[in-house]
């Protein structure tokens, strides 16, 4: 009798034990492996939510902001086609902004290009650059051409992408750099 | 017993095969969901077509700014392309309502219709998937606002294509 009690108590340990090693060594990881998949998953759609609109700060004045803007859109070859002052639209239909405008620019060649080749593209020509005042800073804005990629299958194209994503961000990078 | 508990294993093992391709499967929808622009061919010729942008954007209760060449300003205006329009409108207290949710909105601003003419003579529509492109901005009011604007859009090219 005393030696089946040990006997069923040592069984009972062992079920117990593989019970124990069973949720360890499986379950636990597998939960662990799902929980790390779910959260990579949702970082990176939020990491490439902040890179989709690439913003720069500077503390210049909104006009010194304007004018280096154009500076050195004309230094990288770009040309300005026009500035679509949105503070003035809204302020007319009685509304209080901010300044807040649309700098619309582009290469003349690649337009053409894009528009011939790739006219699904033709929304998002020619390029926009938003400038508006945010607190004491005023802030740029420009959508990353790099979020077209998956609408392409071109690599010249998906080079260009990138290239003028290049340009965008030195564009924002000197204008917020820049010393007066 | 011993069998038991280890029946879990494949049953664990399938669970978790489950839900990874569930996820995977999710995020494939959405990147294809995501063309970020609509193009559509019109049955009419340029002038008409862009008449019928012009009237259905008012009609729906929108204000029209000038037309612009889509070249216009990026080359002088004996070489700009004309039969490229591109027909652009706002409403501004919808534009101060989206400002609000989503102040970086700037970057696709104004509302446009672009008409091309191509050189075989056929006619496009092209705009932007308003609720695709509101996901860039990772800002889940806006998705929503951008739905309304998605319908305004079909709206319009309904219209035009009558």
């Amino acid at each position: 009798m005393k030696d089946y009690n040990i006997k069923e108590y040592f069984r009972g340990s062992l079920r117990k034990s593989i019970t124990g090693l069973l949720i360890v060594c499986i379950l636990m990881p597998l939960a662990l492996i799902a929980f790390l998949l779910f959260f990579s998953l949702n970082s990176h759609a939020m990491s490439s939510g902040q890179e989709n609109v690439l913003s720069a700060h500077t503390s210049h004045d909104f006009d010194t902001t304007l004018k280096l803007i154009k500076q050195q859109l004309a230094e990288k070859g770009f040309q300005v086609a026009h500035v679509q002052r949105c503070d003035n639209g809204l302020k007319k239909m009685g509304y209080e902004v901010n300044k807040y405008q649309v700098v619309f620019f582009g290469r003349l060649d690649e337009v053409r290009e894009i528009t011939t080749k790739y006219t699904e593209l033709t929304p998002f020509l020619p390029f926009k650059l938003l400038i508006y005042v945010q607190g004491n800073d005023t802030v740029m804005s420009i959508m990353n051409p790099e979020i077209l990629t998956p609408m392409v299958t071109d690599k010249a194209l998906t080079a260009k992408f990138a290239q003028w994503k290049r340009e965008f961000v030195d564009i924002l990078e000197k204008v917020s750099e820049t010393s007066l | 017993m011993k069998t038991d508990k280890l029946l879990i294993i494949p049953f664990a093992l399938a669970f978790s095969f489950f839900i990874s391709n569930a996820f995977a499967a999710t995020v494939e929808d959405e990147e294809e969901d995501e063309h970020f622009t609509i193009l559509v061919k019109s049955p009419y010729t340029f002038e008409e077509t862009v008449k019928r942008v012009q009237e259905a954007v008012l009609s729906n209760d929108f204000r029209v700014f000038p037309d612009r060449y889509l070249e216009q300003g990026l080359t002088d205006e004996f070489s700009v392309n004309e039969r490229q329009m591109v027909i652009r409108f706002c409403h501004f207290g919808k534009l101060y309502k989206a400002l609000k949710i989503e102040p970086r909105l700037g970057v696709v601003l104004p509302c446009k219709i672009t008409v091309l003419e191509k050189e075989d003579g056929n006619v496009e529509l092209t705009y932007i998937n308003a609720k695709a492109l509101a996901r860039v901005f990772d800002n889940e009011k806006l998705i929503i606002a951008a739905e309304e604007i998605e319908e305004n859009y079909n709206d319009i090219i309904d219209e035009v294509m009558l």
